[in-house]
C-alpha cells in the first residue's frame, strides 16, 4: 500500500512537471510570435507596414502609428494607467494638451493622451492610447511634428475606435 | 546796497560746494563729485523730493494674475482694468504672452498685426516663431481672444508691473539735477578762467546725467502706456524634458527617442 502511495505521488509531481514545461513552452511560442495580436483599421492617410506583426503605420509626411503590449503588473484598471501615465509624461516636462476616454466599436474601454514636446527644433505630438486587456495593456503611441499631427488626428481618433484583439 | 564781486577762491569754494551737492543729488560719493580745488568745504545738498504717498509701494512688484487669463473673462477684464496707467494714479506696466500652436503660423501673424493696428498697435519684433506687439490697453483681451481662438493655447500669463514708485523717483532726480544745472549758470556769469573751466566741467557731467535720466523717464513712461504681448508659435522649452524614473517599468520607455528608434 505505502508503495502505491509512493508511486502515486511520484506520478503527480511528474505531471505537474510536464505541465508546467507546456505552459513555459506556451508561452515562449507567445513571446516569440510577439505576443497578443490586434486588429485596427489603417487610419485615412496612413499605410501599414506589412511585414511587421503589431501594427505599424505612416503618413508620407512621417506621422507615425504602431500597437505593442506590455504587461499589466501590478494589475490595475485603466484610469490608473491613464492617471500614472500622464503624472509621469508630465513630470517629464511633457505637456498635457488633450485627454480623452472613449470606447471602441467592441464596447473596449480605451483612453488617449496627447502631449506636446520639443523634438529636434520642432514642437512635437506624442499620443499614447491604453487598453486594459487582462493581464497586459495594449498601447497604441502616435507621433509627429505638431501641424502634421493635427492634420491626421482626427482619423487617428476615428481608426483608434476600430481598435480589437484578436482571439 | 551794492553786491560785491566775490574773490575767485571764494566762488571757486562756492563751486566745489556745488558740484557736492550735485554728487548728493546723484548719489554719487563726495570724493568722487567733488571739483578739484583747493579748498573742499562740506555742502547742504538740496532735499530730495518725497515720494508721494501713492508710491509707497515697492517698484517691479510682479502681480501676475493668472486666474485672469485662464479662462476668466470678468477676471481678465478687471486685471486689464487695475492694469491701466489712469487707474487710481498708478503707473502699471503689463505683459502678457501667450504660447499658441497654430497650423499655419504666418497667416495668423499676419491677421494678427493687421488687427493690432486697426487698434492702434504696432509690432515690436516678428519672427517666424514668435511676435512681441506694443497693443494699446483696451486692446490687449480682444488680441489675445483673437490669438487664443486661432489655435491651441498652451500657456498663457499675465504680468502687471507697478512702476509709480520708478517714475517718481526719476521725475525727483530731473527736477533737482535742472535745478542744480541752472544755479551753475548762474555762477558763470561772475567766474574767472579757472572757475569758468571747472564749473564748466561740471555742467557737462551734469548735462550727461540729465539725459540719461531723462532717456530712462521716456522708457518708463512708454512702458505704462502700451501692454507688450509676446506671442510664441513654439513649444521650445526643451530643458524642460527631464529623466523621471517611474515605478512602473513600462512607463520609463515611454519616450519620443525610443519610439522612434524603436519603429
Amino acid at each position: 500500500m505505502a508503495l502505491i502511495q509512493i508511486k502515486s505521488s511520484v506520478l503527480w509531481r511528474s505531471r505537474s512537471i510536464v505541465w508546467a514545461l507546456v505552459a513555459a513552452a506556451i508561452a515562449l511560442t507567445s513571446t516569440a510570435c510577439g505576443g497578443p495580436k490586434y486588429r485596427l483599421d489603417a487610419p485615412q492617410g496612413f499605410v501599414r507596414y506589412d511585414k511587421k506583426k503589431a501594427p505599424a503605420f505612416i503618413t508620407p509626411d512621417g506621422v507615425r502609428l504602431r500597437a505593442r503590449t506590455e504587461r499589466n503588473y501590478p494589475k490595475a484598471e485603466l484610469a490608473f494607467w491613464a492617471d500614472a501615465m500622464e503624472r509621469h509624461l508630465v513630470a517629464r516636462g511633457y505637456l498635457l494638451h488633450h485627454k480623452q476616454c472613449f470606447k471602441t466599436a467592441r464596447g473596449l474601454d480605451g483612453c488617449t493622451a496627447e502631449f506636446i514636446l520639443p523634438h529636434a527644433g520642432e514642437d512635437w505630438v506624442l499620443a499614447e492610447t491604453v487598453f486594459v486587456l487582462g493581464d497586459n495593456l495594449a498601447l497604441l503611441e502616435a507621433a509627429g511634428p505638431f501641424d502634421r499631427y493635427k492634420k491626421v488626428a482626427p482619423a487617428l481618433a476615428k481608426a483608434y475606435l476600430s481598435f480589437e484583439p484578436e482571439p | 546796497m551794492t553786491p560785491q564781486r566775490l574773490p575767485s577762491s571764494a566762488r571757486a569754494v562756492a563751486a566745489a560746494a556745488l558740484a557736492l551737492a550735485i554728487g548728493a543729488a546723484a548719489g554719487v560719493h563726495p570724493a568722487q563729485a567733488a571739483v578739484p580745488g583747493p579748498v573742499q568745504v562740506p555742502a547742504k545738498a538740496p532735499a530730495p523730493v518725497p515720494p508721494p504717498a501713492a508710491a509707497k509701494a515697492p517698484a517691479d512688484r510682479p502681480t501676475a494674475d493668472q486666474g485672469a487669463v485662464d479662462g476668466d473673462p470678468k477676471a481678465r477684464a478687471e486685471a486689464l482694468r487695475k492694469g491701466h496707467p489712469h487707474v487710481g494714479d498708478r503707473a502699471v506696466q503689463v505683459v502678457a504672452s501667450i504660447v499658441v500652436k497654430v497650423v499655419h503660423p504666418a497667416e495668423v501673424r499676419r491677421t494678427t498685426i493687421e488687427s493690432l493696428k486697426a487698434a492702434g498697435g504696432w509690432p515690436l519684433l516678428v519672427t517666424d516663431q514668435e511676435l512681441h506687439l506694443a497693443v494699446p490697453l483696451p486692446a490687449v483681451a480682444t488680441v489675445i481672444d483673437q490669438l487664443a481662438a486661432a489655435g491651441i493655447v498652451l500657456q498663457k500669463s499675465l504680468q502687471r508691473v507697478d512702476r509709480t514708485e520708478e517714475i517718481v523717483q526719476l521725475q525727483a532726480k530731473l527736477k533737482s539735477k535742472r535745478e542744480i544745472l541752472a544755479r551753475l549758470r548762474g555762477l558763470l556769469d561772475d567766474a574767472d578762467t579757472g572757475s569758468t573751466l571747472r564749473v564748466e566741467g561740471t555742467m557737462n557731467q551734469l548735462l550727461s546725467e540729465v539725459e540719461q535720466l531723462q532717456g530712462d523717464l521716456n522708457v518708463a513712461e512708454a512702458s505704462v502706456r502700451m501692454a507688450r504681448v509676446v506671442v510664441s508659435f513654439q513649444y521650445h522649452q526643451r530643458q524642460r524634458i527631464t529623466y523621471v524614473r517611474s515605478p512602473f517599468q513600462w512607463l520609463n520607455q515611454l519616450d519620443i527617442d525610443r519610439f522612434l528608434a524603436d519603429f
